[in-house]
Protein backbone atom coordinates (compact mmCIF):
# COMPACT_ATOMS: atom_id res chain seq x y z
CA UNK A 1 0.00 0.00 0.00
CA UNK A 2 1.15 3.53 -0.72
CA UNK A 3 1.58 4.40 2.96
CA UNK A 4 4.46 1.93 3.07
CA UNK A 5 6.42 3.11 0.04
CA UNK A 6 6.54 6.85 0.75
CA UNK A 7 9.29 7.33 3.32
CA UNK A 8 8.98 9.23 6.59
CA UNK A 9 11.83 10.43 8.84
CA UNK A 10 13.69 8.33 11.35
CA UNK A 11 12.17 10.69 13.93
CA UNK A 12 8.86 8.83 13.56
CA UNK A 13 10.52 5.53 14.57
CA UNK A 14 11.77 6.90 17.89
CA UNK A 15 8.88 5.54 19.96
CA UNK A 16 9.43 1.93 18.97
CA UNK A 17 13.24 2.20 19.02
CA UNK A 18 12.85 3.53 22.57
CA UNK A 19 12.25 -0.07 23.61
CA UNK A 20 15.99 -0.64 23.15
CA UNK A 21 17.62 2.63 24.22
CA UNK A 22 17.62 4.68 27.38
CA UNK A 23 18.42 7.97 25.63
CA UNK A 24 16.55 10.00 23.00
CA UNK A 25 17.54 8.16 19.83
CA UNK A 26 16.41 10.99 17.53
CA UNK A 27 19.50 12.96 18.54
CA UNK A 28 21.94 10.06 18.26
CA UNK A 29 24.37 10.09 15.33
CA UNK A 30 24.21 7.05 13.08
CA UNK A 31 27.20 6.11 10.92
CA UNK A 32 26.12 4.21 7.82
CA UNK A 33 27.72 0.77 7.59
CA UNK A 34 27.87 1.08 3.81
CA UNK A 35 29.04 4.63 2.94
CA UNK A 36 30.08 5.89 6.42
CA UNK A 37 27.78 8.93 6.11
CA UNK A 38 27.07 10.39 9.56
CA UNK A 39 23.84 12.08 10.59
CA UNK A 40 21.08 12.18 13.21
CA UNK A 41 18.91 9.09 13.40
CA UNK A 42 15.94 11.43 12.97
CA UNK A 43 17.08 12.13 9.40
CA UNK A 44 17.22 8.52 8.23
CA UNK A 45 14.50 7.48 5.78
CA UNK A 46 11.81 5.38 7.41
CA UNK A 47 9.94 2.72 5.43
CA UNK A 48 7.14 0.58 6.80
CA UNK A 49 4.63 1.49 9.49
CA UNK A 50 3.50 -1.50 11.47
CA UNK A 51 5.18 -4.77 12.47
CA UNK A 52 8.29 -4.26 10.36
CA UNK A 53 10.26 -1.07 9.70
CA UNK A 54 13.46 -0.28 7.85
CA UNK A 55 15.62 2.83 8.25
CA UNK A 56 17.81 3.70 5.28
CA UNK A 57 20.78 6.03 4.90
CA UNK A 58 19.65 9.31 3.32
CA UNK A 59 22.93 9.52 1.44
CA UNK A 60 23.37 6.05 -0.16
CA UNK A 61 19.98 4.45 0.63
CA UNK A 62 21.58 1.39 2.25
CA UNK A 63 19.62 -0.26 5.05
CA UNK A 64 21.03 0.85 8.41
CA UNK A 65 18.42 -0.43 10.86
CA UNK A 66 15.66 -3.04 10.73
CA UNK A 67 13.09 -3.65 13.42
CA UNK A 68 10.48 -6.36 13.71
CA UNK A 69 7.79 -6.38 16.36
CA UNK A 70 5.41 -9.20 17.10
CA UNK A 71 2.99 -9.47 19.98
CA UNK A 72 5.62 -11.40 21.91
CA UNK A 73 8.95 -9.78 21.06
CA UNK A 74 10.82 -6.94 19.42
CA UNK A 75 13.89 -7.58 17.26
CA UNK A 76 16.43 -4.93 16.28
CA UNK A 77 18.95 -5.59 13.48
CA UNK A 78 21.81 -3.06 13.46
CA UNK A 79 24.05 -4.92 11.00
CA UNK A 80 23.84 -1.99 8.53
CA UNK A 81 25.07 0.53 11.11
CA UNK A 82 28.77 1.07 11.73
CA UNK A 83 28.35 3.20 14.88
CA UNK A 84 25.80 4.91 17.13
CA UNK A 85 27.11 8.02 18.86
CA UNK A 86 25.33 9.95 21.58
CA UNK A 87 26.33 13.26 23.05
CA UNK A 88 26.35 13.73 26.79
CA UNK A 89 23.30 15.98 26.49
CA UNK A 90 21.05 13.41 24.81
CA UNK B 1 13.29 1.03 31.33
CA UNK B 2 12.74 3.94 29.01
CA UNK B 3 9.66 5.94 29.98
CA UNK B 4 8.90 6.51 26.28
CA UNK B 5 7.93 2.88 26.19
CA UNK B 6 4.89 3.11 28.34
CA UNK B 7 1.55 2.94 26.56
CA UNK B 8 -0.95 5.31 28.16
CA UNK B 9 -4.72 5.21 27.95
CA UNK B 10 -5.96 8.43 26.35
CA UNK B 11 -9.64 9.38 26.54
CA UNK B 12 -11.25 11.60 23.93
CA UNK B 13 -12.61 14.77 25.53
CA UNK B 14 -13.46 16.78 22.43
CA UNK B 15 -13.67 16.45 18.64
CA UNK B 16 -13.50 19.50 16.41
CA UNK B 17 -13.79 19.51 12.63
CA UNK B 18 -11.14 21.91 11.29
CA UNK B 19 -11.75 21.42 7.55
CA UNK B 20 -13.23 18.64 5.42
CA UNK B 21 -11.22 15.53 6.29
CA UNK B 22 -9.29 17.15 9.14
CA UNK B 23 -10.21 17.00 12.82
CA UNK B 24 -8.57 18.12 16.03
CA UNK B 25 -8.95 15.46 18.69
CA UNK B 26 -8.49 16.45 22.34
CA UNK B 27 -7.45 13.73 24.76
CA UNK B 28 -7.13 13.49 28.53
CA UNK B 29 -4.00 11.45 29.23
CA UNK B 30 -3.47 10.48 32.89
CA UNK B 31 0.26 9.99 33.47
CA UNK B 32 1.27 12.43 30.71
CA UNK B 33 4.62 13.95 31.65
CA UNK B 34 4.39 17.11 29.54
CA UNK B 35 5.94 17.92 26.17
CA UNK B 36 7.88 20.50 24.21
CA UNK B 37 6.65 21.98 20.92
CA UNK B 38 7.23 19.78 17.89
CA UNK B 39 7.17 16.39 19.62
CA UNK B 40 4.89 13.56 18.55
CA UNK B 41 3.04 10.57 19.94
CA UNK B 42 2.55 7.04 18.65
CA UNK B 43 -1.00 5.73 18.47
CA UNK B 44 -1.63 1.98 18.55
CA UNK B 45 -4.84 0.36 17.43
CA UNK B 46 -5.35 -3.35 18.05
CA UNK B 47 -8.02 -5.26 16.12
CA UNK B 48 -10.03 -8.06 17.68
CA UNK B 49 -7.91 -10.62 15.81
CA UNK B 50 -4.73 -9.13 17.33
CA UNK B 51 -3.63 -7.15 14.25
CA UNK B 52 -1.84 -4.00 15.36
CA UNK B 53 -1.58 -0.72 13.42
CA UNK B 54 0.70 2.02 14.71
CA UNK B 55 1.15 5.61 13.48
CA UNK B 56 2.87 8.77 14.70
CA UNK B 57 0.98 12.06 15.09
CA UNK B 58 2.38 15.46 15.99
CA UNK B 59 1.16 17.25 19.08
CA UNK B 60 -0.67 20.44 18.14
CA UNK B 61 -1.27 21.73 21.67
CA UNK B 62 1.25 24.10 23.25
CA UNK B 63 4.23 22.87 25.27
CA UNK B 64 3.77 22.31 28.98
CA UNK B 65 2.71 19.79 31.60
CA UNK B 66 -1.04 19.83 30.77
CA UNK B 67 -2.33 16.23 30.42
CA UNK B 68 -5.00 17.51 28.02
CA UNK B 69 -3.33 17.21 24.63
CA UNK B 70 -4.48 17.81 21.06
CA UNK B 71 -3.70 16.06 17.80
CA UNK B 72 -4.84 17.35 14.41
CA UNK B 73 -5.42 14.42 12.09
CA UNK B 74 -5.97 14.41 8.33
CA UNK B 75 -7.63 11.54 6.54
CA UNK B 76 -5.25 9.40 4.49
CA UNK B 77 -7.38 7.60 1.92
CA UNK B 78 -6.78 3.85 2.23
CA UNK B 79 -5.05 4.59 5.54
CA UNK B 80 -5.47 2.11 8.37
CA UNK B 81 -5.54 4.51 11.30
CA UNK B 82 -6.76 7.97 10.26
CA UNK B 83 -10.20 6.80 8.98
CA UNK B 84 -10.78 5.21 12.39
CA UNK B 85 -9.69 8.35 14.24
CA UNK B 86 -11.85 10.59 12.06
CA UNK B 87 -14.96 8.47 11.56
CA UNK B 88 -15.28 6.06 14.47
CA UNK B 89 -13.81 7.77 17.50
CA UNK B 90 -16.34 9.42 19.85
CA UNK B 91 -16.04 11.57 22.96
CA UNK B 92 -15.45 9.24 25.91
CA UNK B 93 -13.67 6.57 23.85
CA UNK B 94 -10.15 5.53 24.89
CA UNK B 95 -7.17 4.55 22.76
CA UNK B 96 -3.54 3.61 23.45
CA UNK B 97 -0.87 6.25 22.98
CA UNK B 98 2.77 6.73 23.97
CA UNK B 99 4.80 9.89 24.17
CA UNK B 100 5.93 12.57 24.02
CA UNK B 101 8.61 11.38 21.60
CA UNK B 102 11.65 12.98 19.98
CA UNK B 103 13.94 15.89 20.80
CA UNK B 104 14.98 16.47 17.19
CA UNK B 105 12.06 18.36 15.66
CA UNK B 106 11.52 20.67 18.63
CA UNK B 107 11.59 24.35 19.53
CA UNK B 108 11.46 26.20 22.86
CA UNK B 109 10.85 29.92 23.45
CA UNK B 110 14.33 30.29 24.97
CA UNK B 111 16.00 29.38 21.69
CA UNK B 112 18.06 32.23 20.25
CA UNK B 113 17.47 33.20 16.63
CA UNK B 114 14.43 33.62 14.37
CA UNK B 115 11.90 30.86 13.83
CA UNK B 116 11.08 30.01 10.20
CA UNK B 117 8.18 27.63 9.67
CA UNK B 118 7.01 26.08 6.42
CA UNK B 119 3.88 23.94 6.38
CA UNK B 120 2.02 21.96 3.76
CA UNK B 121 -1.59 21.05 4.61
CA UNK B 122 -1.95 19.30 7.96
CA UNK B 123 1.83 19.63 8.39
CA UNK B 124 0.82 22.80 10.21
CA UNK B 125 0.11 20.77 13.40
CA UNK B 126 3.57 20.67 15.08
CA UNK B 127 4.33 24.19 13.83
CA UNK B 128 1.08 25.38 15.43
CA UNK B 129 2.31 23.89 18.70
CA UNK B 130 5.44 26.04 18.32
CA UNK B 131 3.41 29.20 17.56
CA UNK B 132 1.01 28.55 20.44
CA UNK B 133 3.97 27.95 22.75
CA UNK B 134 5.61 31.15 21.54
CA UNK B 135 2.40 33.16 22.14
CA UNK B 136 1.80 31.71 25.60
CA UNK B 137 5.38 32.56 26.59
CA UNK B 138 4.84 36.14 25.31
CA UNK B 139 7.98 35.53 23.25
CA UNK B 140 8.86 38.24 20.76
CA UNK B 141 11.29 36.03 18.87
CA UNK B 142 10.91 36.89 15.18
CA UNK B 143 8.80 34.16 13.58
CA UNK B 144 7.49 33.62 10.09
CA UNK B 145 5.16 30.96 8.73
CA UNK B 146 4.68 30.07 5.07
CA UNK B 147 1.61 27.91 4.87
CA UNK B 148 0.59 26.07 1.72
CA UNK B 149 -3.02 24.93 1.35
CA UNK B 150 -5.00 23.64 -1.61
CA UNK B 151 -7.69 26.30 -1.29
CA UNK B 152 -9.10 28.75 1.26
CA UNK B 153 -11.48 26.15 2.68
CA UNK B 154 -8.53 23.81 3.30
CA UNK B 155 -6.73 26.25 5.62
CA UNK B 156 -6.49 24.71 9.10
CA UNK B 157 -6.51 26.97 12.22
CA UNK B 158 -7.29 29.95 9.97
CA UNK B 159 -8.91 32.21 12.55
CA UNK B 160 -6.29 31.51 15.20
CA UNK B 161 -3.42 32.11 12.77
CA UNK B 162 -5.00 35.44 11.75
CA UNK B 163 -5.23 36.46 15.41
CA UNK B 164 -1.59 35.50 16.04
CA UNK B 165 -0.53 37.50 12.98
CA UNK B 166 -2.69 40.44 14.10
CA UNK B 167 -0.97 40.56 17.50
CA UNK B 168 2.01 42.27 15.81
CA UNK B 169 4.44 40.66 18.21
CA UNK B 170 7.01 39.68 15.61
CA UNK B 171 5.07 36.87 13.93
CA UNK B 172 4.29 37.19 10.22
CA UNK B 173 1.98 34.79 8.38
CA UNK B 174 2.01 34.16 4.63
CA UNK B 175 -0.55 31.87 3.02
CA UNK B 176 -0.18 30.31 -0.38
CA UNK B 177 -2.96 28.52 -2.25
CA UNK B 178 -1.99 25.85 -4.75
CA UNK B 179 -5.27 25.04 -6.54
CA UNK B 180 -8.22 27.40 -6.14
CA UNK B 181 -7.35 31.06 -5.69
CA UNK B 182 -10.33 33.37 -5.00
CA UNK B 183 -10.70 36.84 -6.51
CA UNK B 184 -8.97 39.50 -4.40
CA UNK B 185 -6.58 36.98 -2.76
CA UNK B 186 -3.63 38.87 -1.30
CA UNK B 187 -1.42 35.92 -0.36
CA UNK B 188 0.90 33.90 -2.53
CA UNK B 189 -0.23 31.58 -5.30
CA UNK B 190 1.09 28.20 -6.34
CA UNK B 191 3.57 25.91 -4.70
CA UNK B 192 6.23 27.37 -2.43
CA UNK B 193 9.38 27.91 -4.49
CA UNK B 194 12.56 29.82 -3.99
CA UNK B 195 11.01 33.28 -4.47
CA UNK B 196 8.53 33.19 -1.54
CA UNK B 197 11.14 31.43 0.62
CA UNK B 198 13.52 34.31 -0.08
CA UNK B 199 11.01 37.16 0.10
CA UNK B 200 8.78 35.92 2.93
CA UNK B 201 11.27 33.88 4.94
CA UNK B 202 14.42 34.86 6.79
CA UNK B 203 17.75 35.18 4.98
CA UNK B 204 20.40 32.52 5.68
CA UNK B 205 22.62 35.19 7.31
CA UNK B 206 19.92 35.75 9.95
CA UNK B 207 20.57 32.15 11.00
CA UNK B 208 16.94 31.08 11.43
CA UNK B 209 15.87 27.75 12.88
CA UNK B 210 13.90 26.25 10.01
CA UNK B 211 11.15 23.66 10.50
CA UNK B 212 9.42 22.09 7.50
CA UNK B 213 6.43 19.75 7.88
CA UNK B 214 4.08 18.30 5.30
CA UNK B 215 3.61 15.48 2.83
CA UNK B 216 6.86 13.76 1.83
CA UNK B 217 7.11 15.25 -1.71
CA UNK B 218 6.40 18.75 -0.31
CA UNK B 219 9.11 18.48 2.34
CA UNK B 220 11.64 17.05 -0.13
CA UNK B 221 11.03 19.97 -2.52
CA UNK B 222 11.20 22.67 0.18
CA UNK B 223 14.37 21.22 1.71
CA UNK B 224 16.07 21.31 -1.71
CA UNK B 225 14.96 24.93 -2.29
CA UNK B 226 16.22 26.00 1.14
CA UNK B 227 19.66 24.53 0.56
CA UNK B 228 19.75 26.07 -2.93
CA UNK B 229 19.13 29.59 -1.54
CA UNK B 230 21.91 29.18 0.99
CA UNK B 231 20.42 27.80 4.20
CA UNK B 232 22.72 25.46 6.10
CA UNK B 233 21.50 21.88 6.03
CA UNK B 234 22.05 21.65 9.76
CA UNK B 235 19.63 24.56 10.36
CA UNK B 236 16.77 22.75 8.58
CA UNK B 237 14.62 20.25 10.46
CA UNK B 238 12.09 18.24 8.53
CA UNK B 239 9.07 16.11 9.36
CA UNK B 240 7.47 14.09 6.56
CA UNK B 241 4.08 12.55 7.08
CA UNK B 242 3.79 10.47 3.93
CA UNK B 243 1.25 10.68 1.13
CA UNK B 244 -1.92 12.77 0.96
CA UNK B 245 -4.00 14.26 -1.83
CA UNK B 246 -2.05 17.49 -1.27
CA UNK B 247 0.71 16.66 -3.75
CA UNK B 248 -1.63 16.28 -6.72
Amino acid sequence: MIEDIVPLDGNAAAGRLGQFFTFDVTLATITCGHCAFEGPLAELRLYGRDAAIVLRCRHCDAVNIRMLETGRSANLDLSGTARITTSAAS
Amino acid sequence: MNSLLRWLLATVSQLHEETAGVKTISFDVPGWRGHVAGQHVDIRLTAEDGYVAQRSYSLASPAGPDPRIQLTVERVDDGEVSPFLLDELRVGDSIELRGPIGGYFTWSPGTAGPLMLIAGGSGIAPLMSMLRTRALASSRAPARLLYSSRSERHIIYRGELDRLHGARDGFILTHTLTREVPDGWTGERGRIGRTPLTQRGFAPRERPHVFVCGPTPFVDAIADHLVAIGHEESSIRTERFGPTGESK
